[in-house]
C-alpha cells in the first residue's frame, strides 16, 4: 500500500470511535512521513553524524578541547555523566541543525503532490499538522536513540567508570534532549506554514530564535524564563556545580564555566569528578513537561494557520494586489483564448544572431538573482552602503558592514540550486557552454552583488591607506557567492549557505573572532583574510566539479 | 545534416535498463519517437539533448560524438523537456530573454524574435504577466517558444502537448510542420494522433529497443488487410479481447462496436477497414511483446 493509501484509508469512518480513528490516522501520516525521509541514503549519512556528534561530545584526554567544563573539571564519564552531556551538546547544537534537517515535511507534501490529495479527504488540520510534528520528532528521536548508544558505548570504550545505568543513560536523553526536539518539530511545522517564514526568511529568522534560545540558557543572563531553557542547561549547570563542588571545595562558578566546543590548553589537564545525575524533583520534571506543552501549543498554532494546501487563500503581497488591480482590466480571463489561426508563421519569425558577448549573460544573471526584490529592500541597502561611508571606520566595522552583508543574503542563497528548485536546469544545461559561461556569470552576479552591498566600505579603506582591510573585504566579496555557490550545487538547497554563512558572520564579524572574520572587519586578521581568500577560490573549484557532475548527468 | 544514434544503452544507478541497443540513423525530416511509457523516450531524448550520458554507445552531430563535445550540438540544439519549470517572478519577456542570453544569442535580434514568438503560442497579451501566475497550458507554450528561440537546427520536442488543450495541439502541430529549411525534429510522444499529421518517418521504442522504423505510408501498409470492424454484445467484449488485438471499441444501440487488428476477420459480421496508425502502432507493440521472452 503506497503512503497516501495508506493515510487515506485510516480516515475516520463514522462507525470506528472517533478519538481513537484520528489518533489512527495521526500515526499513519507521522509514519509514511517518516519512511518516506528514511528509506534514503541521505538519512544513514544523518545519522552517522549523530554517531560522530554524540562521539566527539566525550572529548578524551589530550583531545585539546572540553565540551562541558566547569573551571578545568568535568563530569566522570559514568553513564549518568556521559548520557548528561552528550544530551546537552546535542541540545545546543541539533536544536539547530535539526531545525534545517526537518523543515520540508509540509513542503514535501506540497512539492509531490501528496498534500492536495490528502487535502481532499477528512484528514483534519491538526490531524495533519500533529502527523507532521510526531514525523519531525521521529526522525530527531531516531538521531537521539543512536548518540544514547554511542555515550554507552563511549563510557564503556573509555572505562572511567564501566557500571551501566540504563535509567542514568536514558534519562537525559528522554528528558532533557527530547523536549527540546519536540519544540524544534513544532517550530519547523509551523515556520511551513507561515508563508513568509517557508523560505530564507524564516531559516534567518530561526537562525536569531535560536542565539536568543541559548541566551536564555546562561545562568547569568537577563533573558530568563520561568520554565528554564528548552535545552535544559538551567536544568543540568546547579547539578554539576554541586557535584563538582563536591569534590574539589574550592571551585567557583565565577571562575569559569563552558558548554559548547571550547579549544583550550588546559583541555589537556581537565579533571573529573563523580556526578550521579540530575535530581529530577516534580518541579524540574515539570520546567522539562513545559516545553512539551509549548511544542503542542505550537502545534495547534500551526494547524489553525495552515491553508491546507489551497493556493488561491495564499494572501497577495502588495505588489501582487497592485498586479492584480492592473490586470483587472486588460485580462478578466487566466488564459489568452486560442484563436482560430496561428497569428504569423514560424518561417516569418526574425532571425537569430549568435553573440559570443558575455555581459548579456552577466546582466541577465544579476537581473535574476535581484528579481523579487522590493523597494524596502533597496532602501535598506542603501541605506546601509550610505552608513559605511560616512559614520566612523570603528561603527562600520562593528555593525554596519556586517550589516550590509547580512542584507542581500536571500539573493546569495538562490545561487547553485534555483535551477533544480524551479525545473528550468534542463533548459539551461541544454545550452552551449553551462560551466565556463553560464556558471561563471552567476558567480559573478554574486560578486557584483557583494560589492554592491558593501563597495562603500572598500572605497573607505583603500581611501584611507589601510591595504590589510581592503583586501580582507575583497577575500569577502569573493568569499560569500563562492559559499554559496558551491552549497547550492552540491546539496541543492539553500539551506547549507543560510546556516553556514549566518553562524559564521554571527561568530566572526560580529563577535569579532579574528580567526573567522571573513569580510576585512577585524584589523589586523591577515591570516584570516588570506585563509578567506583561498578558501573562496577553493569553494568556486568546489562549484564548478559539482556542476560538472551534474551536467555529466 | 546527420545525427547517428549509435548502439546506444543506457543503465541507471538503480539498475534500471531505460535503453539497451538503440540505434538510429536520422537525417532532416520530422521524426516521430512512438513508445509506451517507460518504454525510454525520454532517457533517449535526454541522451541526445546531451543532459545525460549513455552507459555504452555514442550519439554524433555532424560526425561529432555529443558526451565528449556537447556544444557542437548545444549550438544547435532545442529543447522541449517533458517536464521543465519556470521562474516564477519573471514575465514572459524576461524568462525568454535569459535563456536566449544563456544560448549565446545576440540581444537585440533575440529580443524581437521573442516578441514574434509569443505571438506564434498565442502569449502576446501575457508577455508582461509572471510566470508564477500561468497556467500548465501557457508555461507548455513558454516552452515552445524557448525551444525555437535560436532557430534550431536540431529540435527535440518530448511529450510536448501534455498540457496543451485540443486547439493548442493542433496549433502546436501545425507549428511544428511549418518549419522551414533542413532541420532534424524528433517529437516523442505516447499519443500517436500527435505524430499522425507531421512525421516523416516514424521510430517504434519498446524497453529500450528500437521496434520499428518507417514512414507512415509503409507501417500503414503493414496491417492493410488486417484490420476490422465488428458489432457484437458487451459481454462479448472481454472474450475478444483475450483473443484478438482490439484497437478500439464505441458503444452502439446494438452492442459494441470493435475494432481489431487480425490475420483473419476475427467474427462473423466482420468487415474489413481501413487502418490508421494507431492499429499499425499497437499492432507492431503487440509482436514485440509476443517475441519478447518471458
Amino acid at each position: 500500500m503506497s503512503a497516501v493509501a495508506g493515510v487515506v484509508a485510516a480516515v475516520p469512518r463514522a462507525a470506528t470511535p472517533r478519538r481513537a480513528a484520528h489518533l489512527h490516522v495521526l500515526l499513519a501520516i507521522a509514519r509514511a512521513d517518516f519512511l518516506e525521509r528514511v528509506r534514503r541514503y541521505g538519512f544513514l549519512i544523518t545519522l552517522a553524524v549523530a554517531a560522530w556528534g554524540a562521539h566527539g561530545a566525550l572529548p578524551r584526554r589530550g583531545s585539546g578541547y572540553t565540551t562541558v567544563s566547569l573551571d578545568g573539571h568535568r563530569a566522570l564519564y559514568g553513564s549518568a555523566g556521559a548520557a548528561t552531556i552528550v544530551a546537552l551538546i546535542t541540545g545546543l547544537f541539533l536544536t539547530l541543525a535539526g531545525f534545517y534537517l526537518v523543515k520540508n515535511a509540509v513542503e514535501r507534501d506540497r512539492h509531490t503532490g501528496v498534500g492536495p490529495i490528502l487535502a481532499a479527504t477528512r484528514v483534519g488540520r491538526l490531524t495533519y499538522i500533529a502527523g507532521k510534528v510526531l514525523s519531525n520528532a521521529a526522525v530527531l528521536f531516531a538521531m537521539l536513540g543512536v548518540m544514547l548508544v554511542v555515550a554507552g558505548v563511549i563510557q564503556q570504550v573509555l572505562g572511567e567508570d564501566r557500571r551501566l545505568a540504563i535509567a542514568a543513560l536514558a534519562l537525559p536523553f528522554v528528558l532533557l534532549a527530547a523536549p527540546a526536539m519536540l519544540v524544534v518539530s513544532a517550530v519547523a511545522v509551523l515556520f511551513e506554514v507561515v508563508p513568509r517564514l517557508r523560505g530564507g526568511l524564516g531559516n534567518v529568522v530561526f537562525f536569531f530564535l535560536w542565539v536568543w534560545g541559548l541566551a536564555t540558557a546562561v545562568p547569568e543572563s537577563v533573558v530568563r524564563l520561568p520554565i528554564g531553557d528548552a535545552v535544559g542547561m538551567t536544568v543540568v549547570m546547579p547539578s554539576l556545580e554541586q557535584a563538582c563542588v563536591h569534590a574539589y571545595p574550592d571551585y567557583h562558578p565565577d571562575k569559569g564555566r563552558t558548554a559548547g566546543i571550547n579549544f583550550s590548553p588546559r583541555a589537556a589537564t581537565v579533571t573529573p569528578f563523580d556526578y550521579p545525575g540530575v535530581r529530577w524533583t516534580p518541579a524540574l520534571l515539570a520546567q522539562r513537561l513545559a516545553w512539551v506543552g509549548i511544542a503542542a501549543l505550537l502545534t495547534v498554532l500551526a494547524a489553525a494557520l495552515f491553508d491546507r494546501f489551497d493556493t488561491a487563500r495564499a494572501a497577495p503581497g502588495r505588489r501582487g494586489r497592485r498586479r492584480a488591480r492592473a490586470h483587472a482590466t486588460d485580462e478578466p480571463a487566466a488564459e489568452p483564448a486560442a484563436p482560430a489561426r496561428t497569428r504569423g508563421s514560424v518561417a516569418a519569425l526574425a532571425p537569430t544572431l549568435r553573440s559570443e558577448r558575455f555581459a548579456p549573460l552577466l546582466r541577465a544573471e544579476l537581473a535574476l538573482l535581484l528579481k523579487g526584490q522590493g523597494r524596502w529592500w533597496y532602501a535598506g541597502a542603501l541605506a546601509l552602503a550610505l552608513v559605511c561611508l560616512f559614520v566612523p571606520l570603528a561603527g562600520v566595522r562593528s555593525v554596519a558592514l556586517p550589516l550590509a552583508v547580512i542584507w542581500p543574503l536571500l539573493a546569495w542563497s538562490s545561487l547553485g540550486w534555483r535551477e533544480q528548485r524551479h525545473g528550468v536546469a534542463a533548459l539551461l544545461f541544454s545550452a552551449p557552454r553551462p560551466l565556463r559561461r553560464q556558471l561563471l556569470a552567476t558567480w559573478l552576479a554574486g560578486v557584483l552583488l557583494a560589492l554592491a552591498a558593501s563597495g562603500t566600505y572598500g572605497l573607505r579603506v583603500a581611501l584611507a591607506g589601510d591595504p590589510g582591510s581592503l583586501c580582507g573585504w575583497l577575500a569577502g566579496v569573493l568569499f560569500i557567492p563562492s559559499l554559496a555557490l558551491a552549497s547550492g550545487v552540491w546539496t541543492g538547497s539553500g539551506k547549507l549557505f543560510e546556516v553556514a554563512f549566518l553562524a559564521l558572520w554571527y561568530v566572526g564579524p560580529m563577535q569579532r573572532v579574528a580567526a573567522l572574520d571573513f569580510l576585512g572587519a577585524v584589523p589586523g586578521a591577515r591570516a584570516a583574510h588570506a585563509a578567506f581568500f583561498a578558501l573562496a577560490l577553493a569553494l568556486l573549484a568546489l562549484a564548478y566539479a559539482g556542476r560538472a557532475r551534474q551536467l555529466r548527468g | 545534416m546527420r545525427l547517428v544514434i549509435d548502439r546506444v544503452s543506457k543503465v541507471y544507478r538503480s539498475g534500471a535498463q531505460a535503453l539497451a541497443g538503440f540505434s538510429l540513423d536520422l537525417g532532416p525530416g520530422v521524426l516521430g519517437l512512438l513508445g509506451p511509457n517507460g518504454a525510454g523516450k525520454s532517457t533517449l531524448m535526454r541522451i541526445i539533448a546531451t543532459l545525460t550520458r549513455p552507459t555504452e554507445g555514442h550519439v554524433t552531430w555532424e560526425g561529432r560524438d555529443v558526451t565528449s563535445q556537447p556544444d557542437a550540438v548545444r549550438e544547435v540544439l532545442g529543447y522541449l523537456p517533458q517536464d521543465f519549470g519556470v521562474y516564477p517572478n519573471l514575465s514572459a519577456i524576461e524568462f525568454l530573454e535569459y535563456l536566449a542570453a544563456a544560448k549565446g544569442l545576440e540581444p537585440r535580434a533575440a529580443r524581437r524574435r521573442i516578441e514574434e514568438l509569443l505571438e506564434l503560442v498565442n502569449l502576446g497579451d501575457a508577455r508582461r504577466r509572471p510566470l508564477g501566475g500561468f497556467s500548465g497550458g501557457m508555461r507548455q507554450r513558454v516552452g515552445v517558444a524557448q525551444a525555437l528561440l535560436n532557430d534550431p537546427r536540431l529540435l527535440i520536442v518530448d511529450e510536448p502537448t501534455g498540457g496543451l488543450d485540443p486547439e493548442e495541439r493542433v496549433r502546436f502541430r501545425n507549428l511544428l510542420s511549418e518549419l522551414p529549411g533542413e532541420r532534424i525534429v524528433i517529437l516523442s510522444t505516447h499519443i500517436v494522433s500527435d505524430v499522425e499529421a507531421v512525421a516523416t518517418d516514424i521510430a517504434i521504442i519498446a524497453r529500450g529497443r528500437l521496434v520499428a522504423h518507417q514512414a507512415p505510408e509503409a507501417l500503414l501498409h503493414s496491417v492493410e488487410g488486417r484490420t476490422w470492424e465488428l458489432v457484437l454484445p458487451s459481454a462479448e467484449l472481454p472474450a475478444l479481447r483475450q483473443r484478438q488485438l482490439v484497437s478500439g471499441t464505441s458503444r452502439r444501440g446494438d452492442g459494441v462496436q470493435a475494432r481489431v487488428i487480425a490475420d483473419c476477420a476475427p467474427g462473423p459480421g466482420a468487415r474489413a477497414v481501413s487502418p490508421t496508425l494507431e492499429d499499425a502502432y499497437l499492432d507492431v507493440l503487440a509482436r514485440e511483446r509476443a517475441a519478447a521472452p518471458a
